[in-house]
């Protein structure tokens, strides 16, 4: 992965959830990431499966998609696109909070470097050291509330269309 | 027989990046552009209505357009292409993910000087009808694409006029010509420094002789 000189535990740093850490505590979530790359169109993970990893966006750009329930498809296609990920932001959130399991599906827009963080070993660590859990939820927390608000954005867009093409 | 072109629909919300694209797919000669869409709505109907051979969505694309202060999403770019490739078996669809690298609000960041080609894969996209019908990796799926800036804009031969090769011969003529006079001066220099160098030997030898013959006939009468 090309990314100058840095390591691992200096590209968690550039990452909000991780920025607040100690450098003590950031080389223990170091050790639990594997960096991974997927070429453009990939889908890294879909709404409903199991959520294994976080993880933390190095190169490329994300859309995350929710897929409409059956009964409520549109007269074209079933997905629709609620948020896009950019360099340094974490999505894949679900493998930190109960019931690990993904609410969006995640589809690379450019080819995407990413940081994948071991879901498990973060909950046991979150767990374990309460300090490290609650900058790290703080955080995360401000990016499920991201999501939820572009979420909305997009629930209103769909509204505004609704009404004014009736 | 005239080479069967590719139909193009053109999708983004800006009129300068769908001129960007047209004048893009047009450069070879390749591809029409039959259409253009500005928002989601128009490309789906586009798309179905005219089933063209390849569609250019931007993957920013508003959903519908003049209600930007409701902050709708404009991450509708991706949605339609899925759309498209699903539900329009013939027609290809390449979804373009940096236009916005390229465009600010519509306008161009920095177009000038440069060359651009549509990339998938590090490979360049060709839209000739044939290789756009032999592209059948992922039928039901669409193109994820770029744009690519890939150099200065070369100098264009086609445009050097008569009279511009004709000032460039005169250039040549008249360097040639002054080359030649200073190989003639030259010349005539060598010659003239040649007959003097001559006229001093002979000149030399003769006296040298004369010399010689007055000191035999003068030392035989002494």
């Amino acid at each position: 992965m090309n990314r100058g000189n840095l390591t691992v535990k200096q590209l968690l740093r550039q990452c909000s959830v991780f920025a607040a850490l100690s450098d003590v505590d950031l080389e223990k979530v170091a050790g639990m990431v594997i960096e991974k790359q997927y070429p453009a169109g990939t889908t890294i993970f879909r709404q409903g499966e199991r959520a294994e990893d976080l993880y933390v966006l190095q190169e490329g750009k994300l859309a995350l998609q929710i897929t409409l329930p059956p009964e409520a498809q549109r007269q074209s296609g079933n997905r629709i696109t609620v948020d896009a990920v950019n360099k340094n932001e974490v999505f894949g959130w679900s493998a930190v909070v109960e019931p690990h399991i993904f609410y969006m599906t995640a589809v690379c827009l450019q080819e995407a470097k990413v940081l994948a963080i071991n879901g498990a070993k973060l909950r046991w660590l979150l767990q374990d050291n309460c300090k490290i859990g609650y900058e790290v939820l703080k955080e995360l927390i401000k990016v499920v509330a991201s999501r939820l608000d572009e979420t909305r954005r997009v629930l209103v867009s769909e509204r505004v269309l609704v009404i004014n093409s009736e | 027989m005239e080479r069967q072109k590719t139909r193009a629909v053109l999708a983004s919300e800006h009129p300068e990046v769908q001129s960007f694209l047209h004048d893009l797919i047009e450069k070879d000669g390749d591809a029409v552009t039959v259409g253009r869409a500005k928002n989601v709505s128009e490309a789906l109907v586009l798309a179905k209505k005219i089933s063209p051979d390849v569609i250019l969505i931007d993957s920013y694309l508003p959903y519908k357009v003049g209600v930007d202060k409701l902050r709708m999403s404009r991450m509708g770019g991706l949605d339609t292409a899925q759309a498209i490739s699903q539900e329009v078996a013939d027609t290809k669809v390449v979804l373009l993910n940096n236009l916005d690298e390229f465009f600010h609000q519509g306008r161009p960041v920095s177009s000038n000087g440069k060359t651009y080609a549509m990339k998938s894969q590090g490979t360049d996209i060709s839209l000739a009808l044939p290789d756009l019908r032999r592209e059948t990796t992922h039928p039901n799926e669409p193109i994820f694409a770029f744009i690519e800036a890939t150099s200065e804009i070369p100098m264009k031969l086609a445009k050097i006029g008569f009279w511009d090769w004709m000032t460039l011969a005169g250039v040549i003529a008249v360097a040639a010509g002054w080359f030649l006079t200073l190989t003639m001066v030259l010349a005539t220099a060598g010659i003239i420094i040649a007959a003097a160098g001559g006229v001093i030997l002979l000149t030399g030898f003769i006296r040298k002789k004369v010399k010689a013959w007055r000191r035999l006939h003068f030392s035989e009468r002494a």
